[in-house]
């Protein structure tokens, strides 16, 4: 982390009031596990309320032709302890999301043509190449959730470690990474 | 961050033909007893949080079971979701719990097949008697518990557009 986040980082965290309480939930929804999934992993953008994408991870966007998306991310965002989001982070998310049939099989308008291309021009900045235009993908990048190299690992041990804090612990049966990733890979 | 436990399903096709490919999908639920989130107070959106310091998903307990200590107890169930309709008053009746209510987006359709060679469903006048014929606010009453509205079309009174 650069000197800049680190000043940065202890601001904020004057500033902000600490987080307080426990609260035990059951959570009868059978999608319990995507409202996990959202609360411990990061996203390029979220979604308010009233339904319009947010800049999350990204900061911001352009079309640079019809089916060429380019998109900056927001500086020394890190995960807790351990690395920063890069490029190489999105890298990572999109080749786990591109290697599946139908990796959102319970949101399927969040899939990722499997003729998507990622290029990682900077630590900050990356492409989509789109196959065709589309005017979901910025909507679609929501649900490309974004964690550290490490915690990925982990998953594919499916071992519960502390030390890593523990996101994106939502994976399939088979060991695979974060869980509604689903379907057969490759 | 989730620090114990873990949520996952396993999802395989069911392939019910290649081409074209015509498949559901069958999940199984695959949970630990309690998986438990802290928070991350140095998430840059301040906005979003955290506010709460600890949050821990109850995976085992069964509905009847979360019902009964949401109403009778306290301290070992906060917050349930999706209560069924059926149980709404027991939890209103409760002095240990208090319900909440908002607008899901949960339609109930029924859909009519106009090319049954038995039916005259073919026939607009036979789907119009269909339509007609349905108790819409008896089945709000009966079925939901008075927890739903009937609806015109497929869109809720409460979606808007801004």
């Amino acid at each position: 982390m650069s000197w800049l986040g680190k000043v940065v980082r202890m601001v904020r965290s004057s500033r902000r009031a600490a987080p307080v309480g426990s609260i035990r939930v059951v959570d009868l929804s059978p999608l319990h596990w995507l409202s996990i999934t959202y609360n411990t992993v990061e996203e390029l953008g979220h979604v308010t309320p009233q339904g319009m994408n947010r800049p999350a991870a990204m900061t911001s966007f352009r079309w640079v032709d019809d089916t060429t998306l380019e998109v900056d991310l927001r500086p020394d965002n890190h995960f807790p302890e351990v690395e920063t989001l890069t490029g190489s982070t999105v890298e990572r998310a999109f080749n786990e999301v591109l290697r599946r049939k139908s990796p959102h099989s319970c949101g399927s308008q969040f899939n990722l043509d499997s003729r998507t291309r990622l290029e990682v021009v900077s630590e900050r900045r990356f492409c989509v190449h789109l196959s065709d235009p589309d005017g979901l993908a910025v909507g679609r990048l929501r649900a490309v959730h974004l964690d550290e190299h490490a915690v990925l690992e982990w998953a594919q041990l499916r071992v519960c470690s502390p030390k890593f804090g523990g996101r994106g612990l939502v994976s399939d049966r088979r060991g695979e990474p974060v869980g509604h990733w689903s379907g057969c890979a490759g | 961050m989730l620090v114990e436990g873990y949520s996952s399903i396993n999802a395989e096709m069911a392939i019910i033909r290649q081409e074209p490919l015509a498949c559901p999908w069958l999940q199984q639920k695959d949970w630990t007893p309690t998986v438990r989130l802290t928070a991350n107070p140095d998430y840059w959106d301040v906005a979003r949080g955290p506010r709460l310091a600890e949050v821990i998903f109850r995976n085992d307990l069964t509905p009847e079971q979360t019902l009964e200590r949401i109403c009778t107890t306290e301290g070992e169930v906060d917050l349930v979701t999706e209560i069924e309709p059926g149980d709404a008053l027991r939890v209103e009746k409760s002095d240990h719990a208090k319900l909440v209510t908002i607008d899901a987006f949960q339609v109930i359709a029924g859909v009519i097949n106009r090319e049954s060679a038995d039916l005259p469903l073919g026939d607009k006048r036979a789907r119009l008697a269909l339509n007609l014929a349905i108790d819409r606010s008896k089945l709000v009453a009966d079925t939901f518990s008075g927890w739903a509205d009937p609806l015109g079309g497929l869109t809720p009174s409460f979606a808007v557009s801004r």
